[in-house]
């Protein structure tokens, strides 16, 4: 995936004319470094993180990438499914992992249907009424997702509603490393509380069905003490 | 074909940086029918520095790249622009002399080599005020 992203390297002995990257008009458009095209994902996150970390490796980026997403997608349950299901009769368990090829279920969210049932984790909804073989049964649940891997295109809103927060997350997981070049614990401390803040609004956004002006909530006069004007 | 351009092009080239290196190292006037360093010592010196750069400052190759293998250059590329952004041109020619006078000759300093040396790493790391 990183690969793809790759920016041309200038040839040797090419003498470079000095235009500007952002061309307008009829000319041909630069071939831009993946942190600034219009689509630049994974890509501008590994960017940004490689270019402030000295002595980073282009390994070690891509797995705390990873983990960060992982670990966002698990803490915000920012990917949810409804899903209205049927068990037939005859039939004791429906396993909703993995969700597709791409994406896996990691936990419930929400359940409605018959009593005396199982979750089973990562996505396996058991029926414990074994006997007699129960009629067909319906019911609703809501479902948790993450990415399969660092290869599963994530949505465009994730890359521009949360690009910090990711970038929180990664340079909290470096910052934290011992004993390397860039091991610090300050920063370490100082990217952590960002990227929990920034998980808890992604969280707390979700939560909302994506619809909140995204001003935060504050104490009315009355519960702070004051009266108005005062 | 168009491709990555720094914001800044610089007006230097790789092969300016090896004479001027050649200049601090007084090697321009060959004292026995050849110079003291070769030109590909020299470029060795300047990869090995392109090296140190790229784990020191991973920003000077943004529009370079960051995932892409880190360039080389040998006495055919006197005439490519320098990289980076102008103000790693000066490191980087400390790097070149000072790495040159690490090697053991009759002329060489290790002093002045390892003050280079050090104020290669300083001029790349120390926030200035």
């Amino acid at each position: 995936m990183a690969g793809s992203r790759t920016p041309s390297v200038p040839r040797r002995n090419e003498r470079i004319v000095n235009i500007p990257p952002f061309q307008a008009g009829s000319e041909a458009p630069c071939d831009l470094p993946s942190f600034l095209t219009e689509n630049p994902d994974l890509g501008r996150l590994y960017d940004n993180v490689m270019a402030q970390v000295p002595g980073l490796t282009t390994d070690m980026c891509v797995l705390v990438a990873w983990n960060t997403i992982e670990d966002f997608y698990q803490r915000t349950t920012y990917r949810r499914e409804h899903v209205y299901w049927r068990m037939d009769a005859g039939v004791y368990s429906l396993n909703f992992d993995p969700w597709d090829p791409e994406w896996r279920v990691f936990r419930f969210l929400w359940y409605r249907g018959p009593d005396n049932v199982k979750f089973e984790p990562p996505g396996v909804l058991r029926d414990l009424n074994a006997m007699p073989p129960p009629a067909t049964r319906n019911g609703e649940v809501l479902l948790a997702l993450k990415p399969k891997s660092i290869a599963t295109r994530l949505p465009y809103d994730v890359w521009t509603l949360w690009f910090e927060t990711l970038q929180a997350g990664m340079m909290y997981r470096l910052f934290l490393q011992p004993k390397k070049p860039y091991s610090d614990i300050q920063l370490a401390r100082l990217h952590g509380a960002m990227y929990v803040s920034g998980c808890a609004g992604a969280r707390a956004l979700r939560q909302a069905n994506s619809i909140t002006d995204g001003a935060s909530w504050r104490f009315p006069l009355f519960a702070a003490g004051r009266v108005k004007n005062s | 074909m168009p491709r990555v351009q720094p914001l800044v092009v610089s007006s230097r080239s790789v092969g300016t940086l090896i004479t001027e290196a050649r200049q601090l190292l007084n090697d321009t006037t060959p004292i026995s029918g050849a110079p003291r360093f070769s030109d590909d010592q020299l470029y060795k010196a300047l990869n090995e520095g392109i090296l140190q750069l790229r784990s020191k400052r991973p920003d000077g190759f943004l529009f370079y790249g960051l995932r892409t293998p880190v360039p080389e250059y040998s006495a055919s590329d006197s005439a490519t622009v320098f990289p980076f952004d102008d103000q790693f041109y000066s490191p980087l020619l400390f790097y070149v002399v000072g790495r040159s006078e690490l090697v053991e000759d009759t002329f060489s300093e290790s002093g002045r080599a390892i003050t280079l040396m050090n104020k290669f790493v300083s001029m790349l790391n120390t926030s200035q005020a």
